[in-house]
């Protein structure tokens, strides 16, 4: 290595400062605090304790939103696939201007926050709002839907903010296909359902198995959405433990929630990837 | 086995000229090659062959039947692709084995024509890698494989050597040759190189924008070319203009070229002016007291092992290039007398420049 | 070519079934963005869409609201010192980044790219914690050093891509030449990543200017941010005043779009 190299490697000190001491040192500092006594004055005490551990273990309400947030998360990672593949599919045959256009379509939703997009699906839900028109205009409902803090809002409205996290890396593993693997493969008389299930697919695997996870992992932890579409109606793990923080200032306990519902998410990630490593050796390029 | 005829076919991008009025035709058992630049339209040909374009006008005929609505997964051709579109997640075996059993071959079966498929292109001991786990002359052998296995109709081959290096293009080409030859099928192949073209086929199509520039034999191809295009395009030339022609009966006119006056053949009917084909290989440098076809000054010469390279000039401004023994003693400036197989010259119309 | 892309596998494909589809999930997508835009300009006195006629009064109604314009101004500050100082760190980081080699450069990759892959929730409840032990609780200056680090990875992924197309042959010729290490930074490299970089500006600006879980837990006393404003307005007043702010949000996102593509191109940028 030459001098200047380990001159330039110097460069990345005030990164790994940065990442290091308000991301590793901080989330380092919440496992400990999360085994801290509740505080009488102070938002912590003094001494440590698994109290908080037991309490959540033992508490079947916890289990309850535990086992909601990670079904939820679930739910909306596999509509999202439902929803991003055709999308995908579809992009990643366009050229052009097409092309453009498509990907402006779906990357101005993902650079405009999720705030603002919850709250269009409020006006959209609304009870007067145009979904509602709409379904009752076509005849298949009679008096508007009450969709506002429902769990099935929660869930569209997310599908919805995490799209083009699934969308894009699915497209890049299609690109990546050749055109003439589809074409080898009709050429020995696989029908268009056939390419679709022995080659499209499984090589889109690269991207589906990313995206899924990511969707899945931000979906857990989600907080925005389910407090301003949930309401008080849909209680999930972030919304608790935001409240333990800023509502009733218990830090121990809301860390305590915060690293259960973590290792909760890790268990799951790893699983689905150990489930599906087979599919992912054969397909990686 | 399969007669295949391409009748007219046309095909459009937009503005572009993709094929124009393209006829083709191989007997059956026949390897017919298409040469030709890249962009002149023989990929494109080799594509409506194999359903995967639609041609906007013309028919393609198998055995005299039209297929032209017959979509790509239902024609039953093999297709080897320039970069060989093996499944990537496929094992070899599996790729080789996948038409059948699309098609519900029983697993006995299968699994036999897929070692025999294995052991045609000796591929033994490979079956269970995946295609990024062997060398582009494997995966190359794969495809082959893979598209013999299926007894196809047609095969098609789409630049199928381009990337190999050339030791072994060399060996692969004629292990394509043979196999085509001992199962007897029919088949198109497209290329840019025109010693592979002549090697291999049983007929030649030089392709130029879109059209067929000439289809004939590798031999007729080489020698009596239509044009300066499919000349240039099959190897090296001299090209020697000539003012005026003289018909002398079929296909014999009497010239003026490079300074000297010659009698030779011709593309038919010719009139006006014309130039005279010489390919390299019928020039030779005159013995001492021969008498000479031409006579000139030779301005270069380059020693490259096997032979001696030289250019001479001629008194009406060509230029002739030709090659000698490697030991012949020339010397840039030095005059130089030049004897041509007359019966290897070839007239043809002459290009606007 | 053309033609390819109405071909799968060599079959016609688009039918008219999946182009319904297709058009129904883009109908999803831009939907709520869609409605918020037309429910900005409503005349009438409710957040309705289809909107009752057309006025700007909401807008008006915007600019004389003291607690959104004041969050809009801290947004917008927010975001840009975001924008500085992340592209300068992550500027550094990517240089540093392309001198490593094998598995060290694989770990810090990954190291960079962290708060992009830690859900911004753990990160917020730790930082909340940390500030606070540290004396930044509740302070303009502890929201900064969450936002500058949610941010880094954008900036850091976008001038790292940008990197790599510089051929290293370039630095040494212009080392070769005679160039000092920083002439050579300032003169060869930094023009030809320069659209990179100004792309890893546009996302971390859009990034902070919508940040909103670490914002709220780190929010300062006194001071809120655009979407901490406007979350407070929904939750107590639904009126059109917030889609006009919304709106003003979804222009900004439209920019950053219309900027990113004009930069490097869309395709290329994700």
């Amino acid at each position: 290595m030459t001098a200047k190299t380990r001159l330039r490697l110097l460069l990345c000190i005030p990164a790994i400062a940065l990442i290091f001491v308000f991301m590793v040192l901080p989330i380092t500092n919440m496992v400990e605090m999360s085994f801290r006594t509740p505080g009488t004055t102070d938002p912590f005490g003094d001494d440590y304790t698994l109290m908080h551990y037991t309490r959540i273990l033992g508490d079947g309400y916890y289990w309850s939103v535990l086992a909601r947030s990670l079904l939820t998360a679930a739910l909306v990672t596999v509509l999202c696939l439902c929803v991003s593949f055709p999308i995908a599919w579809h992009l990643s045959r366009a050229r052009g201007l097409k092309a453009v256009l498509l990907y402006a379509a779906i990357v101005s939703p993902l650079m405009t926050g999720v705030l603002v997009r919850n709250f269009g699906w409020m006006i959209v839900t609304a009870l007067n709002g145009p979904l509602n028109e709409t379904l009752m205009a076509l005849g298949i409902i009679e008096r508007p839907l009450r969709l506002l803090f429902t769990q099935g809002l929660v869930v569209l409205a997310l599908v919805h903010v995490f799209v083009p996290f699934m969308v894009l890396p699915i497209n890049n593993a299609l690109r990546n296909i050749p055109e003439s693997l589809g074409e080898a493969s009709a050429s020995m008389g696989a029908s268009r359902m056939q390419v679709f299930r022995d080659v499209i697919l499984p090589l889109s695997f690269p991207g589906i198995q990313p995206g899924m996870i990511l969707v899945y992992v931000l979906a857990v932890a989600a907080y925005v959405t389910p407090a301003l579409l949930g309401g008080q109606m849909v209680s999930v793990m972030p919304t608790l433990i935001i409240g333990e923080l800023t509502g009733t200032f218990q830090w121990p306990f809301g860390s305590a929630l915060a690293i259960t519902l973590s290792i909760s998410t890790v268990i799951v990630v790893v699983t689905f990837t150990m489930l599906t490593w087979k599919l992912m050796e054969r397909a990686k390029a | 086995m399969a007669t295949v005829e391409a009748i007219k076919l046309h095909k459009r991008y937009g503005d572009f000229v993709a094929l124009d009025d393209v006829t083709l035709n191989a007997e059956s058992g026949q390897l017919v090659t298409l040469l030709g630049p890249s962009g002149c339209g023989k990929s494109t040909t080799l594509r409506c062959l194999a359903g995967f374009l639609d041609p906007e006008g013309g028919d393609i005929k198998l055995d005299g039947d039209s297929i032209l609505k017959l979509p790509s997964n239902r024609r039953g051709f093999g297709v080897v692709f320039q970069n060989y579109a093996l499944f990537p997640h496929m094992t070899v075996a599996e790729n080789i084995g996948y038409g059948l059993r699309l098609r519900k071959c029983p697993k006995p079966e299968l699994v036999r024509r897929v070692g025999e498929a294995v052991d045609l292109v000796r591929l033994n001991g490979l079956e269970d890698r995946l295609p990024r786990q062997i060398s582009g002359g494997q995966q190359q052998r794969v495809a082959l494989a893979r598209a013999l296995v299926m007894k196809p109709r047609l095969l098609l081959l789409d630049e199928p050597l381009a990337n190999l290096d050339a030791r072994l293009r060399d060996e692969v080409r004629w292990l394509i040759r043979d196999l085509q030859q001992q199962s007897g099928i029919t088949a198109f192949y497209v290329t840019h190189d025109q010693s592979e073209a002549m090697a291999m086929s049983d007929m030649v199509a030089v392709m130029k924008s879109g059209r067929v520039a000439q289809f004939a034999t590798p031999r007729e191809i080489y020698q009596k070319p239509v044009e300066r295009y499919v000349a240039d395009f099959t190897g090296e030339a001299n090209f020697l203009s000539c003012q005026s022609v003289n018909a002398q009966g079929a296909g014999q006119y009497a010239i003026q070229a490079g300074g000297a006056a010659l009698t030779v053949a011709g593309v038919p009917g010719l009139t006006g002016r014309a130039e005279l084909l010489v390919r390299p290989e019928t020039l030779r440098l005159a013995a001492a007291g021969e008498v000479a076809d031409f006579n000139g000054r030779i301005v270069k010469s380059a020693f490259v092992g096997a032979s001696l390279l030289c250019e001479i000039a001629l008194p009406d401004g060509g230029v002739l290039k030709l090659t000698a023994p490697p030991n012949t003693p020339v010397h840039v400036g030095d005059a130089a007398a030049v004897v041509m197989d007359r019966a290897q010259a070839w007239l043809m119309p002459e290009v606007a420049p | 070519m053309s033609a390819a892309s109405a071909t799968f596998g060599g079959q016609r494909t688009i039918g008219l079934g999946f182009s319904l589809l297709i058009i129904a999930l883009y109908v999803f997508l831009l939907m709520p963005l869609l409605t918020i835009v037309g429910a900005s300009f409503t005349s009438g006195m409710m957040i309705e869409f289809p909107p009752q006629g057309f006025s700007l009064k909401w807008y008006h109604e915007f600019l004389s609201r003291k607690d959104l314009v004041d969050g809009l101004l801290m947004s917008l500050r927010v975001a840009a010192i975001t924008a500085i100082v992340t592209t300068t760190i992550a500027m550094m980081a990517a240089l540093a980044g392309q001198a490593m080699a094998g598995r060290m450069a694989g770990w810090f990759q990954l190291g960079m790219t962290l708060p992009l892959l830690v859900p911004e929730l753990l990160t917020a409840v730790g930082l909340l914690f940390f500030l606070y032990k540290i004396g930044l609780g509740k302070t303009v200056l502890g929201l900064q050093f969450g936002h500058i680090l949610m941010a880094f990875p954008y900036a850091y992924v976008s001038i790292t891509a940008a990197l790599r197309q510089v051929p290293s042959s370039l630095e040494e010729a212009s080392s070769s030449m005679g160039a000092s290490s920083w002439q050579t930074f300032r003169l060869v490299i930094l023009p030809l990543v320069m659209p990179g970089v100004a792309m890893g500006a546009i996302f971390a600006f859009i990034n902070s200017f919508d940040l909103y879980t670490i914002s709220l837990l780190l929010k300062p006393i006194g001071g809120n941010t655009l979407p901490l404003a406007l979350f407070d307005f929904l939750t107590y007043e639904f009126k059109p005043t917030a889609a006009a702010a919304a709106t003003l949000s979804i222009l900004l996102s439209l920019c950053g779009v219309v900027l990113v593509q004009r930069l490097v191109g869309l395709q290329r940028a994700f």
